[in-house]
């Protein structure tokens, strides 16, 4: 399709059922696949490698920041020019990879957040888009990116923005933290609509809306002391 | 009287315990002599409460037993945000670990 290595960076924790359907609708269209094991007690890395996907396993469970860093690292050390943040339990759509990554190959954009408020008719859960509303306002707050949706972890880098964006917060903080990162390497970035399928199994995978309060606190200390 | 021999007991106690690990190699030389500092100090604030008075007027406290409190209390809470940065500079440390050898260990499988 273009002479450019894109990379797919997965992190998955406890997701055999899924992460072989998931590695499978995207080898398609992105040849290049890693994922992150955290560190699973079921048997997700296997899943991963038989479906195709290289695959990793954290020795000790680290969480999802750490896990995606990883998978950073592994997709750079083999030359990736773009990286896709995809999550591991179907929510996301393999078809609208192409929209994501496709302002960094232009050359538009450094960094494109997928958002599920751009898209027409999303089906976001009342509560859920209550709490998610918070966390723009928050990251606005806190690093002055006005975005429309912050917690959404389809994404798409370019190797200078992977290269210079540190995520320091192992745990689920680490969405907020990419954001700050832009701000302070005053990094392009753009927004682009899209799906997230909220099927029960996702939503049971996913965080529950009252661990968004934890992550605010978090990303408080972590301003504090540092 | 007895609280005042019960705190000494207490003191001494811990201080020997600061020099066993000193000598384990468990504790720092500053660290063990901090400690056994600090519980002579206690000792002595024990024995002679009227020490405490004088701080807290230097303070402009009211009480000596209130300006202990309060110090211990500032003391606490210092350590206590010690401790947590501290905690988090070694999780920061192991997820560096644990991220270098799960990226080891792939390329040495491949």
């Amino acid at each position: 399709m273009h002479p450019h290595t894109t990379w797919i960076v997965i992190a998955a924790y406890n997701e055999e059922t899924m992460i072989g359907s998931v590695v499978a609708s995207v080898l398609p269209i992105v040849a290049h696949i890693v994922v992150v094991d955290d560190h699973s007690r079921d048997n997700t890395l296997v899943a991963a490698r038989a479906a195709g996907a290289h695959a990793i396993r954290h020795p000790i469970n680290l969480g999802q920041g750490a896990a995606l860093r990883t998978g950073m690292d592994y997709a750079l050390a083999h030359g990736a020019d773009v990286i896709v943040h995809f999550d591991a339990d179907g929510q996301h759509n393999s078809a609208e990879i192409e929209y994501v990554v496709r302002p960094i190959l232009e050359g538009g954009a450094d960094i494109v957040l997928g958002s599920r408020f751009l898209k027409e008719g999303s089906n976001v859960p009342a509560l859920r888009r209550a709490v998610l509303q918070g966390g723009i306002l928050f990251t606005w707050l806190l690093s002055g990116v006005k975005l429309t949706d912050t917690h959404n972890g389809f994404r798409a880098l370019s190797r200078h923005a992977a290269q210079t964006i540190r995520i320091h917060q192992n745990r689920m903080a680490h969405a907020s933290e990419i954001i700050d990162e832009i701000a302070r390497h005053g990094l392009r970035y753009t927004e682009v609509p899209v799906t997230i399928t909220y099927s029960d199994y996702s939503m049971a995978r996913g965080q529950s809306s009252l661990n968004a309060a934890r992550i605010a606190g978090q990303m408080l200390w972590s301003k504090l002391t540092s | 009287m007895v609280i005042q021999i019960l705190i000494t007991l207490i003191a001494i106690v811990v201080a020997l315990k600061a020099i066993t690990q000193f000598r384990r190699h468990l504790l720092a030389p500053a660290p063990m002599i901090g400690w056994i500092i600090f519980w002579i100090a206690i000792t002595i604030l024990v024995w002679l409460p009227d020490l405490t008075d004088r701080i807290a007027a230097l303070l402009q406290v009211g009480r000596g037993a209130d300006a202990i409190m309060y110090l211990s209390l500032i003391a606490i809470f210092y350590l206590f945000f010690r401790v947590f940065v501290r905690l988090e500079k070694t999780e920061q440390l192991v997820t560096l670990l644990a991220r270098a050898i799960a990226l080891i260990d792939t390329d040495s499988k491949r």
